[in-house]
């Protein structure tokens, strides 16, 4: 049997979507003597969407970079559909489409020229063109605005406009760098919705925000990187159990109150279990330590003891405050 | 038709559509827009920009503004003597100037301007993420340039025309002038271009737009200044000489164009492409082009003296060349082991067109070694048929040993120093090329101040000191005095030049030692299988290219195919220690399905 032949065949799964769609492995990248990026690794499956948290300056938009071919690692490789982003540059492309925190518009274009020439750049022709333009301004809600020049366009719109230009070839994986930095909070929700819709068509999505609130409804999982390092990698709730698992579970409580909020207050200040309790009006916070049993039980005995509690909520630890615990805001 | 009306017309039913539109207009818009399927992107929406452009509009109209003032003031002051005199040529000399502006000045910078300003505004990284290739990308810039020019050109045609008619100039000049000014205006439109790839930096991209238009200034103050000579009286048509000086003018104008074009091209490739064997095949043609037309005065004028003037030639040549082809990086990334040759007899002939700086050196080498054996073989043929030329002998035969002999120190020197430097500041090509220049001019003028220093009166004697001399020494070498010079300044021994001769002999073996060194990693490099996954994604894509692939080793099939049997592999009893390649992973180093920590990383370092 000939050497060639001997070689192990691909692993069936890559074109049955069961390997990953995006995949950073053992990612650096230098600049002189800075690490911008310091041994990344993550995984990114078909149809799901990756949120990607860190400070400026943390590393995001570089390996993101690598990703998209617009840049080499220093050691390391990262894949798209199982194409090397450093050696098979030209696969990764068909693949991929980028949408970086740049706009890059070109002068006395209009919204259909820009796309129609992004199509040719990605050897669409004829029908499939036209196809995919048509396609394209429908998704993005461009079509009303084909002939308008880009100049004219606002920022809401212009951002609308860069991501049909990536995912004007649908491609398979999309990767947004800060896509709704600047955007009021309408074109906030509906670049969310999009997202979603993208990747409920099967697209894998790696997206950077710092809008944090917004990443956490929208991703499936989330890697929080700093100083290069990525600190963190898994859904939210993973992360947030991680960090839990290691301290004593704290959640704050917030109880609305019919009446009597200072003796509410004194009530909970004398239990053990309890710390730093305030109330503002007929609203008393207090932070408690233990599980969801142990929360209903304080109900139940504040209710024996005469409360008139209107409300009671019990908030766990939101993304931001995950993403403060993980970081350390250095920067580098 | 634009293209939101094409869009529309596809959002309607196929059988409203097949319907053929009554206007020939409209007719002509569709084949043009079906025309456009198969035109370079960056072709169409440039034509769409420049048709919006207020700048291309002015310009437009400044040309045929002129050209009207031109007519008019010419009609004015020939008159009433321009209905029987000749005054086409005058007349053409004034339009020449009007159109050698904007095709000699404005459109190469124009074109400099268009992928300098793709990288200002951040289209460009857009651009590169596209599927299209980085020479399409620099064609399509070529090409829109060169539509501008045409447009330009055909403002002025009815002007031309009219010198015609006016008489005092043919049609033959007039063909001359207008072709060789339109071939000058791509050339110097590719060399903006491969400026405009020069730099990411801001400040640096201001500085080359300053000399951009300095240079174009320049040059194109030469062309039009030559062109105007060549206007002023009629040239020599009947001169066999003239036909081949055009010959060569045109055919180096059009190389000159390709390597631009395609220089631009590579350093806007991704860095683990292959960026240097499509640029090392022109280069050859180039340097067989420039032995091909030396040979003409050679074998047309039977001037075998002329023969000495080829190796020199091609020094220049491959010195130029060389001194960027030395500054590469040495390491080849995965992608371009990939596409090294199978068999042991295609490593030895097509190695050397792979990328990296030893193998590069060898090209270059092996070049100049070439053109001197052909000027020696050439000069031995020249002298059968005419013994007068036996005069040369001792000269050609010198000028053929002391070439390839410079050519191997000097590169040789250029580029250990180059790989050492290129550690502590990574600028890559450009730094072998300024370390080039500096190390030539240190050569020749050091021994200079040396021998000036022991007497002013030794300062212009030719002796054995002047070895690293390049310049000096050819002059003594075809003054036929270079075996003459004194060994040292002023001791009257002759016999200079053999030791000029051993002491360069010496020189280039040991930077040939050196340099076979220092480059064998290239040399010995192993050709890498893609991996599997890249294979069946290639035989998908393109089945006829994946078929010929195969066979791109012009020599693999004089090579018997290794065959390994299940027995073979048993017999080796380290094989189980070798890493396998191709197992599946994206890049061949391990299975993809392997946990991260027990996989290698695909690349040593891409950076260096």
């Amino acid at each position: 049997m000939a050497i060639a032949e001997q070689r192990p065949q691909a692993p069936s799964g890559y074109h049955q979507g069961q390997s990953p769609m995006i995949e950073l492995r053992r990612l650096y990248r230098a600049f002189g003597p800075t690490w911008a990026v310091n041994d990344v690794s993550f995984e990114v499956p078909k149809g799901a969407v990756f949120g990607y948290i860190g400070p400026n300056g943390a590393g995001k938009t570089t390996s993101m970079r690598i990703l998209s071919t617009l840049d080499l690692p220093t050691f390391g490789d990262a894949y798209v559909d199982g194409f090397s982003s450093v050696n098979d540059p030209d696969r990764v492309r068909r693949r991929l489409g980028y949408m970086p925190d740049s706009f890059g518009t070109y002068h006395d274009v209009n919204c259909v020229e820009y796309l129609d020439f992004f199509a040719r750049s990605y050897g669409l022709i004829g029908r499939d063109r036209h196809r995919a333009l048509r396609r394209t301004m429908e998704f993005t809600g461009l079509d009303v605005l084909a002939e308008k020049p880009i100049s004219g366009l606002s920022k809401g719109m212009k951002q609308r406009l860069c991501l049909g230009r990536s995912m004007i070839h649908d491609p398979a994986v999309l990767i947004m760098d800060e896509p709704a930095a600047g955007l009021d909070p309408r074109a906030r929700i509906e670049l969310r919705e999009m997202i979603g819709r993208l990747a409920g068509d099967g697209k894998s999505i790696l997206v950077s925000s710092h809008i944090l609130t917004e990443l956490a409804e929208m991703s499936d999982r989330i890697g929080i990187i700093e100083r290069g390092r990525l600190l963190a990698t898994g859904s939210v709730d993973d992360i947030r159990r991680r960090l839990t698992a290691k301290e004593k579970h704290v959640a704050t409580v917030q109880v609305r109150l019919m009446s009597n909020p200072e003796a509410c207050m004194e009530w909970l200040k004398a239990r053990p279990d309890v710390e730093n309790v305030r109330y503002s009006g007929t609203l008393v916070f207090y932070s408690h330590a233990g599980d969801r049993s142990d929360e209903a039980r304080t109900l139940r005995e504040l209710v024996v003891a005469g409360f008139e509690v209107a409300e009671f909520v019990s908030r766990e630890s939101s993304l931001e405050d995950v993403f403060l615990k993980v970081t350390r805001g250095a920067v580098q | 038709m634009s293209a939101a009306d094409a869009m529309s017309a596809e959002a309607v039913p196929q059988s409203e559509t097949v319907q053929l539109p009554h206007s020939w207009l409209d007719r002509i818009t569709i084949w043009g827009e079906r025309g456009s399927e198969y035109l370079n992107p960056i072709l169409v929406k440039e034509g769409r920009q420049a048709l919006k452009s207020r700048h291309f509009v002015v310009t437009f109209m400044l040309v045929l503004f002129c050209a009207w003032i031109w007519t008019l003031l010419g009609v004015a002051s020939n008159s009433p003597g321009i209905y029987y005199l000749p005054a086409g040529r005058g007349f053409l000399i004034g339009y020449y100037l009007v159109l050698a502006i904007p095709a000699l000045v404005v459109v190469p910078f124009m074109a400099f301007r268009s992928l300098a300003g793709e990288r200002e505004d951040g289209t460009f990284e857009l651009l590169s993420i596209t599927t299209m290739s980085s020479r399409q990308i620099v064609y399509g810039k070529l090409g829109s340039a060169v539509i501008q020019t045409l447009v330009y050109f055909c403002a002025i045609a009815p002007c031309i025309a009219f010198t015609y008619l006016l008489s005092g100039i043919d049609i033959l000049t007039i063909g001359l002038t207008i072709g060789l000014l339109f071939l000058a205006s791509i050339l110097f439109s590719s060399g903006g271009l491969l400026v405009g790839t020069a730099s990411r930096s801001k400040l640096v991209m201001v500085l080359l737009s300053v000399l951009t238009v300095i240079a174009l200034l320049i040059g194109g103050g030469i062309v039009t200044f030559w062109q105007l000579i060549m206007l002023s009286e009629q040239p020599p048509y009947d001169d066999v000489g003239f036909w081949a000086a055009m010959g060569a003018l045109v055919s180096f104008s059009i190389a000159g164009i390709v390597l631009l074009v395609n220089a631009a091209a590579a350093s806007i490739t991704f860095a683990s492409e292959n960026r240097s064997t499509r640029l090392r095949a022109i280069m050859l043609v180039i340097g067989a082009m420039i032995i091909g037309w030396w040979c003409f005065p050679a074998i047309n004028y039977q001037q075998a003296g002329v023969v000495q003037v080829i190796p020199i030639f091609c020094l220049c040549y491959w010195g130029l060349m060389g001194s960027f082809i030395v500054g590469e990086r040495g390491a080849l990334s995965p992608r371009v082991r990939r596409s090294l040759p199978r068999s042991t007899m295609g490593r030895v002939f097509l190695a050397w067109f792979c990328p990296g700086s030893g193998a590069g050196y060898f090209f270059v080498v092996a070049n100049v070694i070439g053109a001197s054996i052909f000027a020696a073989v050439l000069y031995g043929a020249a002298d059968i048929f005419d013994p007068d030329t036996s005069a040369f002998a001792e000269e050609t035969l010198t000028v053929c040993i002391v070439t390839p002999l410079y050519a191997i120190s000097y590169l040789g020197f250029v580029r250990l120093f180059a790989q050492g430097l290129n550690r502590l500041l990574p600028l890559g090509i450009l730094l072998s090329f300024f370390l080039g220049i500096v190390v030539l001019v240190v050569g020749s003028i050091v021994p200079w101040a040396l021998q000036a220093l022991l007497g002013p009166s030794y300062a212009y004697e030719y002796s054995a000191l002047q070895a690293s001399n390049p310049f000096w020494t050819y002059y003594r070498i075809i003054d036929g005095e270079f075996y003459d010079a004194s060994i040292l300044p002023g001791d009257g021994l002759s016999g200079g030049g053999f030791v000029v001769l051993l002491a360069l002999f010496c020189f280039s073996v040991l930077m040939a030692l050196l340099n076979v060194l220092t480059s064998l990693d290239e040399i010995l490099a192993e050709r890498e299988e893609a991996p599997v996954r890249v294979e069946q994604d290639e035989k998908e894509l393109h089945p006829k290219r994946y078929a010929s692939a195969a066979t791109a080793d012009p020599f693999a099939h004089l090579e018997r195919p290794r065959n390994v049997s299940a027995g073979d592999a048993e017999a080796d009893p380290f094989s189980h220690l070798e890493k396998r390649n191709g197992n599946g992973s994206a890049d061949g180093s391990g299975p993809a399905d392997a946990p991260i920590e027990s996989r290698p990383s695909a690349i040593e370092d891409p950076a260096g």
